[in-house]
């Protein structure tokens, strides 16, 4: 659901679950290929770039730096600030170039998300500006910016006491699903992103829009919460990949 | 403040006049360059992801369908658009796009552009209702020479770019109509002044010293030219220049066909 | 008594658990005794202390540190100095008079070649003097003192990650020496990251860096940067 106008107007044709299987093949509880890979800007201090399912997703670190404007500046801590932008060719539509209202707000439950985990108390004064840009869009866009982010965090160097990882569940059709792509989300009933802190199981980020009974918000949170910790695996390995033991 | 720009300028200028490059290269040499189409090809019409030295641009081609402007009502639209995302370098802020970024936009439009090289009555679908292209360029890493990256990833994009199929006069997502007419390809050279000798494809450290830029671009004929910095070319450079940008551009036009 | 769960040298990752009962710095975290990491780096294990050493990161003055930097404030006297750090660093000026030598030379970090002793420090700069300096004291808020301070004429700087700086002195300062040989440059090292270059091979000193800086964790450098260097003098 991420604010595009359907040109068409109409609901897909398409069944999008049959016979217990998705419109994509996959089963309830099964996530999209995912494939990432850590430190893939010349000028980033820290980068990612991740393509799950049809999203591509990029991320960039730069900082810790001098904070401008000087006013926003906290003595006592860095701010984490978090800039999630879509490229205007990313999505069927073409997004206008600039922050709409979505991209402000989920760059700022992003930056909350973030700020949990890293230890802004090392670099007072500071800002750890991370960039996320979405090339590619295919629903998931802000659980994908937020995984990217965390890597590329890691890769700059910055400490934090734990990654941050983000996986959404939603309701299609009547069934609690893992993941959803562009159509499920789009026209199913209900979409629940959400990221934890792996190693204690916070939850940093969590949104929900639609319609859902509770026991309905417990599967599907319970499901979201597995697929974070599914994530959370190759995002270690993505992290430990790029480097070469002495 | 930026202690590079400061810093270099006269030890590459200096440099330069005993005709050597920081990074070894010839004057007229480009650096290792890679284009790829289709990069992104889910969603945009058409996109090409183009790598020179480290600098790195990402071209997307969307298509709407608008209505014509009042003087050519039988003729689609076109608009050039790039970013100069704060991702791609330290020196790049948030906000509204700024004279830089405006300047490239226009430079790589006007490229395209007055090639012809976009049928735009062939994009005319029916009264009032014609297709709008829209070039959108992201820069990701900027290591120098924007405009020639900018300007070959706009025109690989359109070369991959296919058209939608449409019912009246709505697009219909992810159903296609055949590919984009793209009838030549312009390639632009940007030329770079320091001192008073002329390199090719600055690196981002070598534009710390540039005094003026010539961006030039051609199919088989001259299409645009931009010259753009405080500093002066001669006559003779201005000719010059556009000399070898005919000579190069099918080395890197034989890149976006491929 | 402390139970190390990971293996000395190991690479790890931000929250990965390391062990019980271990002493440790900024580069991990102690919750409920059990100590995990805060970054990706490699393990190293000192009795009951444990830190992890870090592949990437900022640089953030510390006192004893070479730094090279540009001034960029000039608040009368007092000058801001960037040194490619979130924070600044101060120069205060001695008060005409009061004598030249500040904190004192000291060759750890850089090692720089220009003169010992008897020139007096500088006291007038302009915004753009490019200086090295030595960091004499840092307070909360980070911002460093500076003292020793030497301009350098304009000449060439790049920048290099500044974790990667100790592996570009080398041990005993051997590897930055051995570059300095080999191209005849003036070369200063700020711990910072900041690198200045006068005179010589600048070209082959800079490209010889790089490659020590992409490949600083890989074992056999020394060697592989000896032959690259014997191989590029010789062919000049």
């Amino acid at each position: 659901m991420y604010g595009v106008i359907e040109m068409s107007g109409k609901k897909s044709d398409v069944q999008l679950i049959k016979d217990g299987v998705r419109f994509d093949g996959r089963r309830f509880d099964e996530l999209r290929e995912i494939q990432m890979k850590v430190g893939v800007l010349k000028n980033a201090n820290g980068s990612s770039y991740v393509e799950w399912g049809k999203n591509k997703v990029l991320a960039g670190v730069y900082g810790p730096r001098e904070m401008h404007p000087k006013r926003l500046q906290n003595s006592t801590e860095a701010t984490v600030r978090l800039t999630y932008n879509m490229a205007p060719f990313s999505v069927d539509d073409r997004k206008r170039p600039g922050p709409d209202r979505r991209s402000v707000e989920i760059s700022k439950i992003s930056s909350e998300a973030l700020t949990n985990v890293v230890q802004v108390h090392q670099y007072p004064s500071a800002a750890i500006d991370v960039f996320v840009e979405v090339l590619q869009a295919d629903a998931g866009t802000r659980c994908v910016g937020l995984t990217a982010a965390s890597l590329a965090l890691a890769d700059a160097g910055i400490p934090m006491r734990d990654l941050v990882v983000a996986c959404a569940a939603g309701k299609v059709e009547g069934e609690i699903v893992l993941d959803l792509q562009k159509e499920e989300d789009n026209f199913g009933e209900c979409d629940l992103p959400i990221a934890i802190v792996p190693r204690t199981g916070e939850v940093v980020l969590l949104q929900q829009d639609g319609k859902l009974t509770q026991e309905e918000f417990n599967r599907a949170f319970d499901l979201a919460f597995q697929g974070c910790m599914r994530v959370y695996e190759i995002q270690k390995h993505a992290l430990l990949a790029k480097e070469v033991p002495q | 403040m930026n202690i590079e720009g400061y810093l270099k300028r006269d030890y590459i200028t200096n440099m330069v006049q005993e005709g050597k490059r920081l990074d070894g290269r010839g004057f007229d040499d480009l650096r290792p360059i890679t284009v790829t189409k289709g990069y992104v090809e889910d969603k945009a019409c058409g996109s090409a992801y183009v790598k020179l030295g480290d600098t790195e641009v990402l071209s997307g081609i969307s298509m709407t369908i608008g209505t014509p402007y009042p003087d050519a009502p039988q003729s689609g639209i076109m608009a050039t658009s790039t970013e100069f995302r704060p991702i791609a370098s330290p020196y790049f802020e948030a906000g509204p796009p700024r004279e830089d970024s405006i300047e490239l936009a226009r430079v790589v439009d006007r490229g395209i552009r007055e090639s012809g090289c976009i049928d735009f009555d062939n994009l005319f679908i029916e009264e009032e209702k014609v297709w709008a292209v829209f070039i959108d360029i992201h820069l990701l890493n900027h290591d120098g020479n924007l405009f020639d990256a900018a300007g070959i990833a706009a025109i690989a994009a359109l070369v991959d770019a296919k058209k939608p199929k449409q019912e009246n006069g709505q697009p219909i997502r992810g159903e296609w109509d055949g590919k984009l007419p793209i009838t030549c390809i312009p390639i632009p050279f940007t030329f770079g002044k320091i001192g008073n000798k002329i390199v090719m494809d600055t690196q981002i450290d070598e534009e710390y010293a540039m005094d003026a830029r010539l961006t030039v671009t051609t199919t088989s004929t001259l299409n645009a030219m931009q010259k753009g910095g405080m500093g002066s070319f001669t006559v003779d450079e201005v000719k010059g220049c556009v000399d070898k940008a005919f000579k190069r551009a099918p080395e890197i036009r034989r890149l976006v066909e491929e | 008594m402390n139970k190390l769960e990971v293996k000395e040298r190991e690479i790890v990752v931000p929250g990965q658990y390391l062990g019980e009962q271990f002493r440790c710095d900024n580069s991990c975290i102690n919750e409920d005794g059990k100590t995990y990491s805060l970054i990706k780096g490699l393990v190293r294990v000192e009795q009951d202390s444990i830190t992890v050493i870090p592949m990437a990161g900022p640089y953030i003055p510390k006192v004893g540190d070479i730094i090279v930097g540009m001034i960029d404030v000039d608040f009368g006297g007092i000058y801001a100095v960037d040194v490619k750090s979130p924070y600044r660093c101060i120069l205060k000026t001695p008060k005409p008079g009061s004598g030249g030598r500040g904190g004192g030379h000291d060759r750890r970090g850089g090692g720089r070649d220009s003169y010992r002793g008897e020139r007096a420090e500088p006291t007038k700069f302009d915004v753009g003097d490019l200086i090295s300096a030595k960091i004499i004291s840092v307070d909360e808020a980070k911002e460093a003192q500076l003292a020793g301070v030497e301009k350098l004429e304009p000449s060439y700087v790049i920048q290099v990650k500044p974790k990667r700086v100790p592996r570009i002195i080398g041990k005993k300062r051997s590897m930055i020496d051995m570059i300095r040989q080999f191209t005849r440059s003036r070369i200063i090292v700020g711990q910072n990251g900041l690198i200045w270059f006068k005179d010589g091979n600048i070209q082959l000193a800079v490209e010889t860096i790089r490659k020590v800086e992409a490949e600083a964790h890989t074992s056999g450098l020394t060697d592989r940067i000896v032959e690259f260097l014997k191989k590029r003098s010789n062919s000049n």
